[in-house]
């Protein structure tokens, strides 16, 4: 019984992931009327499911039981303070990077209980997060030269049909990755603190990014673009294409990583190459403050609470 | 869903076929007319009506095509675009042709007329090959300054050919100037138009590559 | 490729009495960089005046416009070629004669000019025709 709230917060940021990854995965997709809504949902979780299955071991490693190994009460704290986070920042149209809740949180939580912490990992981590953005940014750039010095030379139905290919791939690409690494991150402290097993939490943490996908995320895809450029499929394709492959070096590395930022750094990169600002000043200044401010307002929360709860519980 | 984007739907290459179809139209309304203005014969002129006819029924067909879903998106406003422009061209010919029996009088002029005509149908050719370059996927600048060649020539005979009208011709009443005026323009306007559609179809050449 | 084709057939003609500055005037108006000059009368043989002899030989010599007359400047005889001359020719002459064009004459009368943009659009439209020019 008492596992049961832990595992429902875990489930609950598993439901933000999946309401807020859509747009990143499909957006551009069902602009361009390649698939439609239904087939692109269904699919998008088939891919998350496939993702973590085959490759979230790194990362839930990592995150679960490198960086810091928390007690049964750590972790009620953490993911509940999470799932409070997440939600609420939801709620203000303020999306925070599930990750950086997360994994601040558990070094609030871990520190507070005088757990051993693995600083080197946090450090790591910290620096993937600085750097796979322009990881992303070099990808995007030379996926986009690699595309222009290929497809440039085909025939215009050749090209059209080749378009389409790559969008559907490169947006499957994205749920693998949100399942290998965002969901990852996610259901790492839970199976390592065995609150479920590995295979249930799985398949329960797929099916909760799902049901977020398809109950949440139709109304997230008609935000995306707002402070960032709509590209042309062309340019979209290597944008996301070469964020997804970012990610899925940082997912081999076993550390997680924010696919949103990612694509950001993609779709700058792709920018920087035409010559055009593809990203509003405004979005990258609440984007950094974002990015500072999660991990930050998370550790801090969860160290004070659970300072507070040793100290008088 | 896959079988759509696999075979990148039959609905893309007939909408090619129909647009190479449409410019054959162009080319063979433009060779009519030309023949019209050669032989003064009536039937050629009203081989011309048919066949602007006969292109507004594929210009129809090309464009629901299109937005039946044929073509991603963002593809699909020019290439519609591009099809209108070409239709219009082939208008123009029509306008002229029906100028040509409400009783036009071209003495004097007419070698000159019959030369814009010869001008218009290389253009229009020109065009043709465009497009078939164009699906290959090869450069379309040459092409695209080909057809600017041969429009600034066009301009050049029109300058002088106005020039000597003023100096030269007597008209009867309005409507004749009027028709004489409107048959001119039309003929003129034809190679303009399919300079439009060649720098339509760079631009849409570009969006892709 | 038929010079006929290309020949531009529309000749501005002045008179050898004419001033350096009506020449001038001329050549601005109608946006060309050839004037042909008419016959003395009597005889028989065309002169031309360009945008070139006017600038280094009028201009650079420090020659007064208003009074220098065209035909003591103008480049006489004429380089007359036959309507039926091959454009490799036109293209050899222009190159050993370093001139930028020539005039196609019938009868003893100038008809036409070939300039070298005249050729150049020639070119290029045989080209993409994917014809040979010469």
């Amino acid at each position: 019984m008492k596992t049961l709230i832990p595992l429902l917060a875990c489930f609950l940021i598993a439901f933000s992931v999946g309401s807020n990854s859509t747009s990143n995965a499909v957006g551009i997709c069902i602009g361009c009327q390649i698939v439609n809504l239904k087939k692109a949902l269904l699919y998008f979780g088939l891919f998350v499911f496939l993702g973590i299955f085959l490759q979230g071991k790194e990362v839930m490693e990592t995150v679960g039981n490198h960086l810091v190994k928390l007690d049964f009460e750590g972790i009620f704290l953490s993911l509940f303070i999470s799932a409070t986070l997440i939600i609420v920042s939801n709620f203000k149209k303020l999306p925070l990077s599930t990750h950086q809740v997360v994994i601040g949180s558990l070094t609030g939580t871990g520190l507070a209980s005088g757990l051993r912490i693995d600083w080197s990992v946090l450090l790591e981590i910290t620096f993937s997060w600085f750097i796979s953005p322009f990881g992303a940014f070099i990808f995007a750039i030379a996926l986009y030269w690699l595309m222009e010095k290929t497809i440039s030379r085909m025939g215009f139905l050749q090209i059209e049909r080749l378009i389409r290919w790559l969008l559907i791939i490169s947006s499957l690409f994205v749920a693998y990755n949100t399942g290998a690494n965002e969901l990852a991150t996610v259901l790492g402290p839970a199976i390592h603190a065995n609150l479920t097993t590995k295979m249930q939490g799985v398949i329960l943490g797929s099916l909760a990014v799902f049901t977020g996908a398809v109950v949440l995320g139709p109304r997230v895809i008609d935000t995306i673009g707002k402070g960032i450029t709509p590209l042309d499929p062309y340019s979209g394709f290597a944008a996301q294409f070469g964020a997804s492959l970012c990610v899925l070096l940082f997912t081999f590395l076993g550390m997680p990583v924010s696919t949103t930022y990612c694509i950001i750094g993609g779709i700058s990169g792709v920018g920087a190459l035409k010559g055009m600002k593809t990203v509003k000043y405004r979005l990258l200044q609440r984007l950094i403050l974002s990015w500072i401010l999660a991990p930050l307002l998370a550790f801090f929360i969860s160290y004070l609470l659970f300072s507070f709860k040793k100290a008088f519980l | 869903m896959f079988k759509k984007s696999f075979w990148g739907g039959s609905k893309e290459v007939e909408v090619i076929k129909k647009i190479k179809k449409h410019i054959s139209i162009l080319c063979s309304t433009c060779q009519t007319f030309k023949s019209a203005l050669e032989t003064e014969d009536e039937e050629l002129i009203f081989m011309v009506f048919d066949l602007e006819r006969e292109a507004d029924i594929v210009r129809r067909e090309i464009i629901a095509h299109i937005y039946e879903g044929a073509f991603l998106p963002f593809l699909r406003p020019n290439l519609c675009q591009f099809v209108e422009i070409v239709d219009e061209a082939i208008d123009e010919v029509e306008d002229a042709a029906q100028r040509c029996i409400l009783g036009l009088n071209l003495e004097g002029i007419k070698e000159e007329c019959i030369k814009i005509a010869s001008l218009n149908l290389e253009a229009c050719e020109m065009l043709s090959l465009s497009f078939e370059a164009f699906c290959q996927g090869e450069d379309l600048r040459e092409k695209n300054l080909a057809i600017r060649i041969y429009e600034k020539r066009i301009d050049e005979i029109k300058i002088d050919l106005i020039k000597r009208l003023i100096k030269t011709k007597q008209i009867g009443n309005f409507w004749e100037g009027k028709i004489l005026s409107d048959f001119l323009e039309a003929l003129v306007n034809v190679s303009d138009v399919i300079e439009d559609a060649s720098d339509h179809l760079q631009i849409i050449n570009i969006s892709v590559r | 490729m038929k010079l006929e084709e290309i020949m531009n057939k529309n000749l501005e003609i002045i008179d050898p009495e004419a001033t350096v500055y009506d020449a001038i005037e001329r050549l601005v108006d109608k946006r060309i960089r050839s004037l042909v000059i008419a016959p003395e009368k009597g005889k028989n043989d065309y002169g031309v005046i360009t945008v070139r002899d006017i600038v280094f030989k009028v201009f650079h010599k420090g020659l007064d416009i208003q009074k220098t007359k065209i035909k003591e400047i103008a480049s006489q005889p004429l380089i007359c070629i036959h309507k039926d001359t091959h454009i490799k020719e036109i293209i050899d002459l222009m190159a050993s004669s370093n001139i930028a064009r020539v005039f196609v004459c019938e009868n003893n009368k100038v008809v036409g000019v070939v300039s070298l943009l005249d050729i150049l659009k020639a070119f290029l439209i045989q080209k993409v025709k994917g014809e040979k020019v010469v």
